[in-house]
């Protein structure tokens, strides 16, 4: 009762109270997580080696914060065909620990990869890279731009390409 | 013979080609030359071998003129030179290949001794002529009353970059000589 005695005691109360849900809505998703799932088509062909595939992201503004979530291989000799990664990531890299592996057959995989969403504007855009390249067969390589300045979760679907796809991409928040 | 050395070079830059169809000389002289590694990019822990074809032709990448490797320049990373063993100069190429062994990347060139080449017009028709000329030479062999007279220094290289996983610029310093 006594804030109506009160009244310019209530009134920065209640615009207090404001700002501080208008802070709890609008405070920026500090990380999220990429559910990367992509297919390995079958190939029937006679000559069917299992591709080196490589998956990466990397801000679009300015192509910076280059990171790769997989790269599946098995002699390093070849890495340099899977040729857009190896070009902008792979051979920056001094080791490849954490996040290569061997190639796989046809199937459908999942890598995760977190990710920083505090940045503002262009900044919080990203591209999502797929390569796959097979020993007598072709080279795919499919991108997507996604967003983390939008609403989570989000979806995006990948079409299908040669070698790789098609894919699914699934944003969420990621829980502290 | 300096006078003007930085405007010469301007304009050769921007002619050199024009100039290289025109210019006399042997075959190989006139044509600009190329070489066109196997692969540009390597990767793995062990060296790999690379093998190169060189010719001289007014189109590039294809094949011409064979192109003597005696004084080809290789470069490794370390910014050491590196000595060509045996190469097969054929009629329309040559072929070498050399081990690519250490990370970063290499420089392969061929370079052909600079020469002067001079412009001028002369009689009453203005009729163009030139001569493989420097100053000094063209001056005492220039007739009477010649007019715009130009002398140009052609400085020409061949280049071909190679690298094993992550590149490096210690082949592509400047050294303070000729085009760069």
């Amino acid at each position: 009762m006594n804030l109506i005695k009160y009244p310019n005691v209530f009134r920065a109360l209640k615009r207090g109270g404001v700002i501080l849900i208008c802070l709890f809505l609008f405070t920026p998703i500090s990380a999220v997580e990429l559910e990367i799932t992509f297919e390995l088509p079958e190939i029937k062909t006679s000559k069917y080696r299992r591709p080196f595939v490589a998956v990466w992201l990397e801000r679009k503004s300015d192509r910076s914060d280059n990171q790769t979530v997989a790269v599946w291989y098995d002699d390093k000799k070849w890495l340099k065909d899977i040729r857009k990664w190896w070009r902008k990531a792979g051979r920056y890299q001094d080791s490849l620990d954490g996040f290569s592996g061997a190639t796989r057959p046809a199937g459908r995989y999942t890598v995760t990869v977190s990710l920083d969403a505090s940045q503002e504007g262009a900044d919080n855009e990203y591209l999502v890279y797929f390569e796959a390249v097979r020993e007598h067969g072709n080279r795919s390589l499919l991108k997507q731009t996604i967003n983390l300045s939008k609403t989570f979760p989000q979806t995006y679907e990948i079409k299908q390409g040669q070698e790789i796809g098609p894919g699914l991409i699934i944003v969420k928040e990621l829980e502290e | 013979m300096n006078l003007g050395c930085a405007k010469i070079r301007r304009i050769i830059k921007q002619w050199v080609g024009i100039i290289i169809l025109c210019s006399l000389g042997s075959a190989t002289l006139s044509h600009p030359i190329w070489i066109l590694p196997s692969t540009f990019n390597l990767s793995g822990d062990v060296g790999e071998w690379v093998t190169f074809d060189v010719s001289a032709s007014h189109t590039l990448f294809s094949f011409d003129k064979s192109v003597v490797l005696d004084e080809l320049q290789i470069y490794s990373p370390d910014g050491d030179r590196n000595y060509l063993g045996q190469y097969y100069k054929g009629r329309r190429r040559s072929v070498f290949d050399h081990h690519i062994s250490q990370s970063g990347t290499y420089r392969f060139s061929v370079s052909r001794p600079p020469y002067y080449f001079t412009s001028y017009k002369s009689g009453k028709l203005e009729t163009q002529k030139r001569m493989m000329a420097n100053k000094q030479e063209a001056h005492q062999r220039l007739p009477k009353n010649t007019r715009e007279v130009k002398t140009m220094s052609i400085d020409m290289e061949a280049f071909a970059f190679v690298s094993f996983n992550e590149p490096t610029g210690t082949v592509l310093e400047p050294k303070g000589k000729g085009f760069e």
